[in-house]
């Protein structure tokens, strides 16, 4: 009997020991991932962070062994060896391999909290002294541009990051259909009382003169909505007589403007449940809303906002305006970050030197050029305007346009016009001419001398706040909350009421310690800190 | 014999309360499936809903030009067959002994068991000890840590104890020995339950997301679980409002793609529960023992 119950134990230990062992002999390192290059031995190795988003065609290899990280290892100084972080869970990924202390040497990420937690951690290194001993492009490119140090400069006064420099431009920009406003007679808000009226016209007069009411004037979700907030200058930090305080005036009066919209029915009701705003782009793209924010920075945002509305609608004209003004002043709509922090070095890392050496060739020019066009007269060619253009599309996108995650020391503003997306842009064909109009109109509406950028600086560019404060930030958010069920209650909740919750929340929250936070922060920083004069440095003439 | 009144009323109410139920499960699914194959222009302007509008493969046809998504899908099957055989087996190990009231300290072995239930050592402790075991980058870290899963062990070890002993009794009388016991009776007593946590297991095993994620650092080796959230991901972190990363050419991205890989993802599954929809019969104990 005994012997009958120690024989399936015996079994189930020998199958056991055997998975397990098998699992130790799978797991010999394998030579098929690793990057084989015909690097001269002398290279040093490094290792380097990639973002994978799943989209390399499967014949080009993977993200980390393809013919773009070749190319690196055979022109560049460094052997690298390319981790991949899957994009969606990068920062979890990253802090397990900074924990396990397997991250590697240089890190690329646009996380800036990420960031500022390994400096607080200490898992990366300051490189001040490592740029002024070994770096040749990269300091070329702080001693050019000063207000990068001041992007990286940590808060012990040491540089931790690096990152790349492009052109300060209009990244959205607010679309009105030119052609409503001319069958109505009437003329381009210049106020935020014009724009109320404007977008009552929109919604009552049949713009679109089907015969039934089914127009919006303007948008309350996604970046439309933002943006309203940008014309009231709601956005959390203001400065008052010098100081940084938290704005509740601006964000009454936001909030109260968006529930006037609401309750004079100009907007879509259910604009709560649309997420992303993607609702409200549809009606955009079938010509059902008169003003819209879109975006002018990428090639795709011409099918996104122009074209597809241009092929539903063929008589719709759009035309890119100024923010109207509001009792706050007149404001700029959202720009992008042209000084931008995206990679660190793993302080554990053996060799500085490579790590420097390796992001000094990717700042470099002929990297640059090479990742964005790939190599000329065999994936690009010049075009008529002077600037490497794809010969084949489809061919390009398989190749080529995947290797965007390459880019993050790329610096726009050296590489010059031609990375612009004006430059990808065809005037021959009419819709390309239309939207290459809109850019114009756009950067000329929000780069003029008459408008002011809404917050204090870019937001990658804010504090990032102690772990203990990020809690009470938490618990606040929902205020906005309190703010929305305003916009929608009609007279049985106000906005009023919902200010009176919002400052009990924030009182109750420890909202004081958050504006002792800041304000100190701008009290010692205003000086030394990269704000909004600092981004208009960069402002394409 | 002809229903009544109330019995008619009864099974109307049942059968469209399951309806509406099964359509509720169903809807989201056809949705997705339309919009794969639909026209961009279809989707983008938001005039899809159950049915595809201006059908076109062209989704599926980027997928499979622009992103890896084939072998994600064929290391989503191995994983899925090895880890399906491998958990089972040891489930049924684990369980068939602990129902022996014969063996010795059952009962310890119970609470160690049952205590991983409740503690388990955390995110980076846990990578640490996979990594010093060097399976990082092999299917096996995916495989060996939730190689059984405690909950389907006990579902099996309670539905073994609920075979009648007479039949264990008869068995050894007909000089039956533990193996074959275990193998030629319970074991085909058992299916309905082994089905059913064959399944549980495979679904888990298919879905595998994030361990996937923390242990295997070589892209081709993802799963499609893993491809299909990159894409998603990737196209949101595009879309968000702060504009860190600029859309510059991404060549996959829209809706339409996403839907079709989430498309790609699901259709094994769908296939799966038919087939093993004849283990799930009831009753197959009625009879083996005389009352």
């Amino acid at each position: 009997m005994k012997m009958k119950i120690v024989k399936p134990a015996l079994v189930a230990g020998a199958i056991a020991c055997t998975a397990i062992a098998a699992a130790c002999s799978n797991s010999a390192p394998e030579e098929v991932g690793g990057v084989e290059t015909s690097a001269p031995k002398e290279k040093p190795s490094l290792s380097i962070s990639i973002y994978d988003r799943g989209n390399v065609p499967q014949e080009m290899g993977t993200i980390d062994n393809n013919r773009w990280t070749k190319w690196l290892n055979e022109n560049g100084p460094v052997n690298g060896k390319y981790v991949p972080i899957p994009r969606g869970e990068a920062v979890q990924k990253l802090n397990l391999l900074f924990a396990s202390g397997d991250a590697p040497d240089v890190v690329f990420e646009f996380d800036t909290r990420f960031r500022d937690q390994m400096y607080q951690q200490k898992m990366i290194m300051p490189v001040d002294e490592l740029i002024e001993k070994s770096s040749t492009e990269y300091k070329q490119l702080l001693q050019k541009y000063p207000e990068i140090k001041k992007a990286a400069t940590k808060p012990d006064g040491n540089m931790y990051e690096f990152g790349r420099v492009s052109p300060l431009v209009g990244f959205q920009a607010l679309f009105i259909r030119q052609d409503w406003l001319d069958k109505l007679g009437l003329q381009a808000p210049q106020t935020t009382e014009e724009l109320f009226e404007v977008a009552k016209a929109f919604t009552e007069q049949d713009p679109d003169g089907n015969g039934v009411k089914d127009t919006f004037g303007i948008a309350l979700s996604g970046e439309t909505g933002g943006t309203i907030n940008t014309m009231f200058r709601n956005v959390t930090w203001v400065v008052e007589d010098g100081k940084l305080v938290r704005g509740w005036k601006q964000e009454n009066a936001a909030n109260a403007f968006k529930k006037r919209l609401y309750d004079a029915g100009l907007v879509d009701k259910d604009f709560l449940a649309d997420k992303n705003g993607q609702k409200a782009q549809q009606d955009w793209n079938n010509g059902k809303i008169g003003i819209f924010v879109g975006r002018t920075i990428d090639l795709v945002n011409f099918n996104q906002y122009y074209e597809q509305l241009k092929n539903n609608v063929p008589t719709a004209e759009v035309k890119a305006i100024k923010l109207p003004e509001s009792e706050f002043g007149r404001f700029v709509i959202g720009v992008n970050n042209p000084v931008q922090m995206t990679t660190i070095i793993n302080a554990k890392t053996k060799d500085p030197e490579a790590a420097m050496a390796y992001i000094d060739f990717m700042a470099s020019r002929t990297a640059g050029e090479m990742l964005r066009f790939g190599q000329e007269g065999v994936d690009s060619v010049k075009g008529s305007n002077g600037c490497l253009q794809p010969i084949d599309a489809e061919k390009f996108n398989k190749e080529v346009s995947w290797n965007i995650d390459f880019q993050l020391l790329l610096s726009r503003v050296e590489l010059g016009a031609c990375t612009d997306i004006q430059s990808q842009l065809d005037p021959s064909k009419p819709l390309e001419q239309d939207f290459l109009r809109l850019i114009k109109e756009n950067n000329e509406a929000n780069l003029s001398a008459d408008v002011e950028y809404a917050p204090i600086t870019y937001g990658e560019h804010m504090p990032t706040l102690p772990e203990e404060l990020n809690m009470i930030n938490s618990n606040v958010s929902k205020i906005a909350d309190l703010y929305n069920k305003a916009i929608v209650s009609g007279p049985s909740y106000t906005i009023e009421q919902a200010f009176n919750e919002a400052q009990d929340l924030w009182n109750k929250s420890g909202g004081d310690k958050l504006e002792a936070f800041y304000s100190d922060w701008y009290g010692n920083n205003s000086e030394k800190a990269f704000l909004a004069k600092d981004m208009w440095k960069f402002v394409k003439n | 014999m002809k229903p009544s009144m109330g019995e008619r009323v009864y099974l109307v109410g049942v059968y469209s309360v399951l309806t509406i139920v099964g359509l509720l499960c169903l809807l989201p699914l056809m949705h997705i499936a339309s919009i794969s194959t639909s026209s961009l222009q279809a989707v983008s302007a938001g005039r899809v809903t159950l049915f595809p509008v201006e059908m076109t493969f062209a989704a599926y046809t980027q997928l499979f030009e622009n992103s890896p998504v084939v072998s994600a899908f064929n290391n989503s099957v191995a994983i899925t067959l090895v880890g399906v055989v491998l958990s089972m087996g040891f489930t049924i190990l684990a369980a068939y002994p602990l129902t022996r009231a014969y063996f010795l300290g059952r009962r310890l072995f119970m609470m160690g068991i049952v205590f991983t239930m409740l503690f388990n050592g955390g995110l980076i402790p846990t990578y640490l000890t996979i990594r010093n075991l060097e399976l990082i980058n092999t299917y096996w870290a995916l495989w060996l840590p939730g190689l059984v899963s405690v909950f389907n062990m006990l579902v099996l070890r309670t539905f073994i104890e609920n075979i009648p002993g007479e039949i264990d009794e008869a068995s050894r009388m007909d000089g039956c020995g533990e193996w074959r016991y275990l193998l030629q009776v319970v074991l085909p007593l058992s299916m309905p339950v082994i089905a059913t946590l064959a399944l549980f297991y495979g679904v888990g095993y298919w879905n595998s997301f994030f361990s996937v994620l923390m242990y295997i650092n070589e892209p081709d080796k993802y799963n499609i679980a893993v491809l299909v959230q990159q894409l998603i991901q990737s196209q949101m972190m595009l879309a968000q409002m702060n504009g860190l990363e600029s859309s510059e050419q991404l060549n996959l991205s829209p809706d339409m793609v996403n839907s079709a890989a989430i498309i790609i993802m699901v259709l094994p599954l769908l296939f799966v529960y038919p087939l093993l929809q004849k283990y799930f019969v009831r009753g197959v104990m009625i009879g083996a023992v005389k009352g």
